[in-house]
């Protein structure tokens, strides 16, 4: 018989299903109210996210060679959680690594998913840490930065951090194109040990290569560049010194030297001084270089002309209650302005600039770029000090005429040559010159057009009194055998706290080549040489000539010589006797005021006598006057057929007995600036 | 004994049946998910054998007329309680208790017979016992047929299956007709006794009670299976991640996810809509044994079914309650669904008890 509790039981039932609600109320709660939060929850602890640092392009040279690449070496990484005996386990990572145990355990001891144990070690050391099987520590390929050339271009190309991003030079101003983007590996991880592979899991990405980066640098010019201003660095004691090579045509940088240098491969091991740019971040009181910049602005504005003579008498000039005196108490008497650039006369460039005056000269030195970056792609470029017309003293437009109370940097004045050299066009100097990137897109680098700042006759004319001053000036020994060279030298006292200070010079020198063609143009700047060898003409001048006679070689210029044979050629002696100019560059030289033929040696009608001169002296000389020449043997004149003073007529053959051996004759004493004494003085 | 076996398909509650082997299909389905490789390999077709063990159970149970059980139910009673007193003594712990007795590769839990047994004989009790009001004597007898089965698990100790014993007690008190005074009465000992049993828990359950309270104090160790579930479940949302793609399962975030944490393995898998799914056949399963029992042909068939019914009801509600932080963790499996041969087997034969009390509801079959 049934004695079922009918009330009891929809009691009961009203319980069960009381409780069956308050759970599906609560499955409700977490699984469609909270469901997000809780899938958020469980991906945060399944998955590990490895980010994989992208493969930074490389750097290359114009010539495509490397300059920087992105190795493949391993980094160690562990899961703590996964460690099952840290301490033994850090003791061994501790001697595979050979590093202290103490910090590994440290680590291992971390509450966090993932640490590193080491970063980028070498394949050896990977090896050992392979082999021992160590649970929860693994390795992941990372890439390093290599510089296979090593020194190389260092304050250039800069350098990279441990974590791949470039921390001075390219690497740094190129960061984002070149670091390319970083990836993500997405790993499932499970309760007890990890599931390793690659997902499909949202937040998985494949990294990017970066861009390649094709310089102008040419790593040839770079290595002469480097060796030549070490050696004089060590040479005389300097304290660091810059050269900047730029094709003035249109701003691409061939070389950019600082020094003393560093080995990129172990930049860590020098001190920050040592990793400085100095042709970039160094802005230095160019002196006499800048009667350049007076110069061209004077022809430019007018105020002065070609043949005009200006009076140096008394070999100084009084501004107000101060007196300017040449270097050395010279007095150099009527100087036109190409023996005011040739000698670099104060007195002279002075009396120009003031003509000029203030208003003039600063926007004309403005135009040529000065008390402005350059807009390098470079970082950390300094702009120079050129102050404002407001803040010139009653002193300043005569200082600043002969380069001082102005300062630039290397490359500034580089620039400004480059407007001579290329008919007046201030260009954007530029060293990355492709970006190729590794989806196969290329960008060219876009390059502000040049701007012009002064005529093209002008800077002919400049240029003319610069390859004067090369060949009969205190830029003498900045001549390279077989090229036409226009240059000036420029020797400035440091200024410091309390006015000019004694014995810490800077030499320097700016200039280009070949004058006509003009391929090069170069600036060499050597801080604080020690001793007494510290004008420029002695230091910069032949500086200059040694890298850059090397920089046309690699660049395949042709000597601008192309009558003489091949033998001659070869055999040419590459150093000359102090003071001894090549006359290879005379043939394109007006010497300014006296006629072209100016030459002592030349009497109109009459052979010459050419004993003691090279080759190409006399080939110069016999060409102008349209007589053929035969020769023997190489090097200097000792005898010829005809004798001097012989008559002759256009289309006559001359025949030259030459010798290696240097001649006797002291031809000229050049090579000292301001104290110079020319033979070829008009 | 044995009659009216043609008439069987017509009078046996196809309802509770499919409900029954509905859930146990999605037992052997996601036992296959939680185990498919490693050690685990091979767990769901044992439980297949155990489900086709346990169907055969129950139609034994149909077949076999309750009321000559209910009779022979102390005898019985005693018998499944031999087993469990052996263990106390000498049983092997297997996970940290004494609760499996082996037989070559096959273990068994000896309490979950116990249970069913205990029903049979609170059953038999209620059946003499039919005034409307519970006397005092039924009390103190109903009070020993629980607790001593109750204690010998308890002591094992196992926690969780001592606790799914309790039902019978509740369904003795209510259905017996217990005064209200008389549960103020159990209720403030009851009060009183769990400020003093706190002092016999073994630390683990302490543990296990205190975290429950307090999940986030010790994430990795005791709250880690809570959070766990909850993470599970949570993650699941509506239709959850896809058969065998729960993460959480997969990857073995959730502890013994094959038995006792199924629950959160098919919310995680088959999202609001598959522990519905679950929870709603549990639902047919133990409203229509309430249905089933106000047809009874006698008092023992009554209380046999509502006390079968609340065995599984308690442990369906009490493992869904672990799963989603309602109710502290104890080792209390899913009926039907959870890997394990004894709940299986089991719950089959509680399941064919239900059936057969309603298959013998008329008093001339």
């Amino acid at each position: 018989m049934n004695t079922f509790p009918r009330r009891r039981r929809n009691l009961f039932a009203l319980f069960l299903i009381g409780w069956g609600v308050i759970v599906v109320g609560r499955l409700a709660q977490l699984q469609l109210a909270q469901g997000a939060k809780y899938r958020a929850k469980a991906q945060r602890q399944q998955e590990r996210q490895i980010e994989i640092s992208p493969r930074r392009g490389a750097i290359l040279d114009r010539e495509g060679r490397e300059l920087a690449v992105s190795v493949e070496v391993s980094s160690v990484y562990a899961a703590p959680d996964e460690v099952a005996q840290p301490a033994a386990a850090a003791r061994s990572l501790g001697a595979a690594l050979g590093l202290p145990a103490g910090p590994i355990l440290a680590r291992l001891s971390s509450e966090k998913g993932f640490v590193w144990i080491a970063r980028k070690i070498d394949p050896a050391a990977a090896d050992r840490v392979r082999a021992l099987k160590l649970a929860g520590v693994r390795l992941v390929p990372e890439t390093k930065r290599f510089y296979p050339k090593g020194s190389l271009g260092a304050s250039v190309l800069g350098y990279v951090g441990t974590d791949d991003t470039g921390l001075a030079g390219l690497e740094y101003a190129y960061d984002s194109s070149v670091r390319g983007k970083s990836g993500r590996i997405v790993t499932f991880k499970d309760a007890r040990r990890s599931t390793y592979g690659e997902s499909e899991a949202p937040g998985a990405r494949a990294e990017q290569e970066g861009a390649t980066l094709t310089l102008s640098l040419d790593s040839g010019i770079q290595f002469a560049a480097e060796r030549e201003l070490a050696a004089t660095l060590t040479e005389l004691h300097a304290r660091s010194g810059s050269v900047v090579l730029m094709d003035p045509s249109n701003g691409e940088i061939l070389a950019m030297a600082s020094a003393p240098g560093f080995d990129l491969n172990q930049y860590g091991r020098y001190p920050a001084e040592t990793r400085r740019n100095h042709a970039i971040a160094d802005a230095y009181e160019p002196g006499s270089t800048f009667k350049v910049v007076t110069g061209s602005v004077a022809l430019e504005a007018g105020v002065i002309r070609m043949d005009e003579v200006i009076d140096t008498g008394g070999g100084s000039v009084r501004i107000g209650n101060v007196t300017i005196n040449e270097d050395k108490h010279h007095d150099y008497g009527a100087l036109t302005l190409a023996g005011v650039l040739a000698h670099s006369s104060n007195v002279g460039i002075i009396r120009v600039g003031l003509r000029l005056g203030a208003q003039r000269l600063y926007d004309g030195a403005s135009g040529f770029g000065i008390g402005k970056p350059s807009g390098v792609d470079l970082p950390g470029e300094a702009c120079g000090t050129f102050r404002p017309l407001s803040r010139w003293s009653s002193l300043s437009n005569a200082s600043i005429s002969m380069g001082q109370e102005v300062s630039l940097t290397a490359l500034q004045l580089a620039r400004v040559a480059a407007v001579i050299a290329n008919g007046g066009l201030l260009v954007q100097p530029r060293l990355v010159t492709r970006l190729a990137r590794p989806d196969g897109r290329e960008e060219r680098v876009a390059i502000p057009p040049p701007v012009r700042v002064i005529s093209e006759a002008t800077a002919k004319k400049m240029r003319d009194m610069l390859v004067g001053v090369v060949e009969n000036g205190t830029g003498a020994e900045a001549a390279i055998p077989g090229f036409s060279v226009a240059g000036k030298t420029g020797t400035a006292q440091k200024a410091g706290p309390g006015g000019y200070q004694r014995g810490r010079h800077v030499p320097n020198f700016v200039g280009f080549a070949p004058a006509e063609n003009p391929k090069i143009v170069g600036v060499v700047v050597v801080e604080e040489p020690q001793g007494n060898k510290y004008y420029a003409a002695a230091v910069a001048a032949p500086l200059f000539s040694r890298i850059v006679s090397q920089a046309l070689g690699i660049m395949r210029v042709a000597p601008e010589e192309q009558r003489l044979p091949s033998t001659v050629l070869a055999s040419m002696p590459t150093q000359y006797p102090a003071g001894l100019v090549p006359a290879s560059s005379r043939r394109s030289t007006p010497v300014p005021v006296s006629a072209p033929a100016a030459d002592p040696r030349v009497v109109a009608g009459e052979i010459p006598d050419v004993a003691g001169l090279s080759a190409r002296q006399a080939l110069a000389l016999f060409a102008r006057m349209g007589v053929a020449v035969r020769l023997h043997g190489a090097g200097f004149v000792t005898s010829q057929s005809p004798s001097p003073g012989a008559p002759f007529r256009p289309g006559d053959v001359a025949t030259l007995n030459l010798s290696e051996s240097v001649p006797s004759v002291a031809r000229a004493a050049g090579g000292r600036e301001e104290t110079s004494s020319n033979p070829f003085r008009p | 004994m044995i009659s009216g076996v043609a008439s069987v398909p017509r009078r046996l509650d196809l309802v509770i049946l499919g409900c029954a082997l509905s859930l146990a299909f999605l037992g052997i389905l996601f036992v296959a998910s939680t185990t498919g490789a490693g050690r685990l390999q091979g767990l769901a077709t044992r439980q297949a054998l155990w489900v086709a063990i346990g169907l055969a159970g129950l139609i034994a149970a149909v077949l076999f007329d309750y009321r000559t059980l209910l009779k022979i139910s102390f005898p019985l009673y005693c018998a499944t309680l031999v087993p469990l007193v052996y263990l106390l003594f000498f049983g092997a712990r297997i996970q940290n208790v004494k609760s499996w007795i082996r037989f070559g590769s096959f273990q068994f839990q000896p309490a979950e017979l116990a249970k069913i047994s205990t029903a049979l004989l609170v059953a038999y009790l209620f059946e003499n016992e039919d005034d409307g009001r519970l006397r005092l004597s039924a009390f103190f007898k109903l009070g020993a047929i629980v607790g001593i089965p109750f204690l010998l698990v308890f002591l094992q100790p196992d926690l969780g299956l001592a606790l799914t014993i309790l039902p019978l007690l509740a369904v003795g008190l209510f259905f017996g007709g217990l005064p209200l005074r008389g549960w103020i009465a159990i209720f403030l000992v009851v009060a009183v006794c769990a400020g003093g049993a706190w002092f016999f828990l073994k630390d683990y359950q302490k543990q296990r009670i205190s975290t429950f309270f307090n999940p986030d104090q010790d994430v990795l160790k005791s709250g880690y299976q809570v959070r766990q579930s909850k993470i599970a479940v949570g993650s699941g949302g509506f239709t959850g991640k896809g058969f065998r793609s729960g993460t959480q399962s997969q990857l073995r975030f959730l502890p013994v996810q094959h038995t006792d944490f199924i629950f959160a393995v098919i919310a995680e898998e088959w999202g609001f809509l598959g522990v519905i799914l679950i929870l709603g056949l549990f639902a047919t399963l133990v409203l229509r044994s309430l249905t089933l029992a106000g047809v009874a042909r006698d008092r023992g068939g009554v209380f046999l079914i509502l006390g079968l019914a609340a065995v599984i009801f308690f442990s369906v509600m009490v493992n869904a309650s672990m799963m989603i932080g309602l109710l502290p963790t104890t080792g209390i499996p899913l009926p039907l669904v959870s890997y394990g041969g004894s709940s299986v087997a089991t719950t089959f034969l509680s399941v064919g008890l239900i059936l057969g009390v309603h298959y013998r509801r008329f008093a001339n079959a």
